[in-house]
């Protein structure tokens, strides 16, 4: 028996999903980075910040401190966007392709262009989850399948009695059925790199009308801020998060089901829907762990909780669910830009004894599930929703 | 009014296993320790170290705050998982001990270190002590010491921050001043209406106005060492009867488990000490607590009074020539509330008399997660506003940018309401083991 999964048990799992997700940009707007930005650290000290030494992680990159991973680009932490070299491509039809690259299997490449090395994508390749491409002469790709409609008008109505599950949830960009950020690169060693499409069948001069903004989201990725082929970049909205208790920014880009695209602002991609999900660190296993939650606290009369957290917050609030991921790089060994959307719920009895807070980090949230304070929505066991979601991490805060 | 008399000191703050003491009731997560139990100035059954359960090993919720395996929520067991990160670089996530001189059992929440001997100079007494850090970076490595280059900054001429010693050609240190007395009986007495801070609070040792755990020696390098003493002016053979049989807490510190002798010289001993419970930049960890500038502060923590701390110049945190790095603890943090239910959101110092468990104290900087760290921590010590627990903001905090943004949000500030920020008391806290 394969192990890859059928459409038709992914599609079952649909009605236990709740997803994650910034609802929109509006969860990486400034504002929204400014919630988890780390206060200086002369905060009740008697010398002010500027007689601090350096952050740890100047010194050294696995310490605790600011550091960028994603460094193939530019991060501006005031308007939480990354800006990243624009790459070109084609389908074998003609149909031009532009893409983003930011992680990839291959260690050595990853460190000469600054994109995330990430060992896990070597089994993301194995069920029909990656593209295929072969890297012409001039260095561009050209990939064997794979279209993206980015004409949808992304929608949104919140659910009732709950913001989250939305009663509509659109997403703003469809892929085909063999559509998958991932491609394995045929002339360059069969690596596989995460190759996100930020527009598609769409002309270098059409896209140089939002080299200052403006980006046509019936055109772009939802995500674009700028694109600007005549300069070679892309500016992208970035969304915020925790690994191990370190604020962190990163990029969303895929989702495998609709209504987790809808309202990551990502594209809905079809070709991950057989990503193997479910085995986090085990052998063979493509995927890292994000923790979301349904009902953490939202804001109270219109004061930013500082334990604000999760779907049915994002909604209300119009802020990020500050999810929670798992490894990364420079934290741990098991990063993979595609995530296994781990959905929990706090229960009715945790919530009455005041346990309910932000949680920042995965050991955190398993214990809270181990004590049965967080279950999977509706109270079913803790686990995999199904569902998966491609975000590269771009920069740790912390 | 509880008036409370133990000489036990736990893995976690004292104060908690006080306050077990005074109900009679033994921690939830309280396991038998024969060693640790039965001091002889009338230690109840109850006062047992807290112990830590087994990291990963299906017993996660045996300690508050030993990481759930992470195999929780997956589809495969966690025999199919790859190793910790840790094991494959120190300063990944994952458990690691850095305090390396001697074994940790995590069950028990101690470490078993080498014990030394030394003299002091003036009189020639004994002098026996524990070394756990030092700011000579290549001697911590090859001694399983933690570096602290801050600790270079901890001695200052005619202050008594520091004491001085010099090695003898034996190997042992000869101290110039400082001595301790292991004598007292600790006590404490709850305060009212909120139990911190406690009406009144007797350290179980107090050291005489020189004393400091801190030594800066003459030769080898002109270094600076962390030497908390253990016992003072004992005789080797009193000290071995501490193996099998309790301590006898007059004459040796509250945190000692036991001492048995080592093999070889008759005055080769080691030291079994209890640990405390704690977080750093969200990590759960366990050190080591020996000794405090403050009376009080030493009783609630079951250390040894160190008058000559209080010279540490405190505040200036993380700039040149500070000594510190700053811990952080909460005195009205949230409280169980479910009879026999462990708050996961518990911690501070009202919740510790209150239910027996440690205070769950924050550290900044550790070795691996930064390059700031000193075993000698400024105490910044945060009270939840009564505003901040009316909207239910408060919970368990574990890192420090956390506590920060929360203080410069006004919901967290000094007890008296005043500014966040140092209390002007130091402790001195060897970290000893990440578990994460």
């Amino acid at each position: 028996m394969s192990s890859c999964k059928s459409p038709f048990a992914f599609a079952a799992r649909l009605l236990a999903c709740a997803t994650l997700a910034a609802v929109a940009l509006g969860a990486t707007s400034a504002r929204a980075q400014i919630e988890i930005n780390p206060p200086p650290p002369s905060i009740g000290s008697d010398v002010p910040a500027t007689y601090f030494g350096p952050a740890p992680s100047s010194v050294d990159k696995f310490l605790v401190g600011p550091l960028q991973l994603l460094t193939a680009g530019k991060v501006d932490l005031n308007t939480a966007t990354v800006t990243l070299p624009l790459y070109t491509g084609r389908l074998e039809d003609g149909r031009k392709v532009w893409s983003i690259f930011t992680d990839t299997d291959d260690e050595a490449n990853a460190e000469a262009l600054g994109l995330n090395f990430s060992s896990k994508l070597t089994y993301a390749a194995l069920c029909g989850t990656a593209r295929h491409a072969v890297a012409e002469l001039d260095g561009s790709l050209t990939f064997d399948v794979g279209a993206v409609d980015f004409s949808p008008e992304r929608a949104i109505t919140a659910g009732s009695p709950s913001a989250f599950p939305p009663k509509v949830a659109d997403p703003g960009s469809i892929g085909d059925k063999n559509y998958t950020p991932l491609v394995v690169i045929e002339n360059a060693g069969n690596h596989v790199y995460n190759a996100p499409m930020v527009a598609f069948d769409v002309s270098a001069e059409e896209l140089n009308k939002s080299c200052d903004g403006n980006a046509d989201h019936s055109k772009v990725h939802d995500k674009v801020v700028k694109i600007c082929p005549r300069d070679g970049t892309v500016t992208l909205a970035l969304t915020l998060g925790f690994s191990f208790s370190r604020p962190v920014l990163y990029l969303s880009t895929e989702a495998n089901d609709t209504v987790v695209a809808a309202l990551e602002g990502a594209t809905f991609a079809p070709g991950l829907v057989n990503i193997p999900v479910g085995r986090d660190d085990s052998a063979l296993s493509p995927v890292e762990r994000i923790f979301v939650h349904t009902n953490g606290p939202t804001n109270i009369n219109g004061e930013v909780n500082p334990q604000r957290q999760g779907l049915n917050s994002a909604i209300l609030d119009g802020r990020g669910p500050l999810n929670v991921l798992g490894g990364i790089p420079t934290i741990a060994t098991d990063y993979s830009p595609i995530w296994d959307v781990n959905l929990g719920e706090w229960t009715q009895a945790a919530i009455d004894k005041g346990y309910r807070s932000r949680l920042t980090d995965e050991f955190q949230i398993l214990g809270m599930v181990v004590r049965g304070f967080l279950t999977g929505p509706g109270g079913k066991p803790y686990g995999s929703t199904g569902f998966v979601v491609n975000c590269p991490i771009v920069q740790r805060l912390l | 009014m509880t008036f409370l008399s133990t000489r036990a000191s736990t893995g976690l703050i004292a104060l908690a296993l006080a306050a077990a003491c005074s109900s009679g009731k033994a921690p939830a997560s309280n396991a038998s320790n024969s060693q640790a139990n039965g001091g002889d100035k009338g230690l109840a059954p109850s006062c047992e170290p807290i112990q830590l359960g087994p990291l990963n090993g299906g017993q996660a919720t045996g300690s508050e705050i030993s990481p759930a395996p992470a195999s929780i929520g997956a589809d495969v067991p966690a025999t199919y998982f790859g190793p910790a990160p840790s094991s494959v670089n120190p300063r990944l996530v994952g458990p690691v001990q850095l305090l390396k001189a001697g074994p940790v059992d995590l069950d028990k929440g101690t470490i078993t270190l080498p014990l030394y001997k030394g003299k002091l100079g003036p009189t020639g007494q004994s002098v026996w002590f524990i070394l756990t850090d030092t700011d000579d970076k290549e001697n911590a490595d090859a001694l399983g010491l933690n570096f602290s280059a801050k600790l270079a900054y901890a001695y200052a001429p005619g202050k008594k921050a520091t004491r001085t010693g010099t090695v003898a050609s034996d190997g042992t240190i000869t101290f110039d001043q400082g001595t301790v007395d292991f004598s007292p009986q600790r006590a404490l007495v709850a305060g009212t209406p909120s139990p911190f801070p406690p009406a009144s609070a007797t350290p179980g040792s107090k050291g005489d106005a020189d004393y400091s755990p801190l030594v800066k020696l003459s030769n080898a390098g002109g270094h600076t060492y962390n030497a908390p003493v253990i016992a003072f002016d004992v005789a080797d053979d009193t000290l071995a009867g501490f193996c099998t049989n309790p301590p006898d807490y007059h004459l040796v510190h509250d945190k000692v488990v036991s001492i048995c002798r080592g093999p070889g010289k008759t005055d080769n001993f080691t030291v079994t000490l209890a640990l405390t419970n704690g977080f750093s930049f969200g990590r759960p960890v366990v050190y080591l607590s020996t000794e405090a500038s403050d009376a009080t502060v030493a009783t609630l923590e079951g250390a040894t009074f160190a008058p000559g701390l209080a010279d540490i110049v405190v505040g200036r945190d993380d700039s040149v020539f500070s000594a510190i790095e700053r811990l952080f603890a909460i005195a009205n943090g949230p409280q169980n509330q479910s009879p026999g239910e462990v708050n996961p959101q518990r911690q501070g110092l009202n919740s510790a008399i209150a239910d027996g468990h440690g205070p769950l104290n924050v550290l900044g900087g550790l070795p691996t997660l930064a390059t700031d760290y000193s075993p000698i921590w400024d105490v910044n010590l945060g009270a939840w506003t009564a505003d901040a627990i009316a909207k239910g903001y408060r919970s368990r905090v574990d890192e420090e940018f956390q506590i920060l943004g929360l203080a410069s949000r006004g919901f967290l500030t000094k007890p008296d309401g005043k500014p966040f920020g140092s209390s002007g008391t130091v402790v001195n806290c060897p970290i000893v083991k990440r578990l994460l």
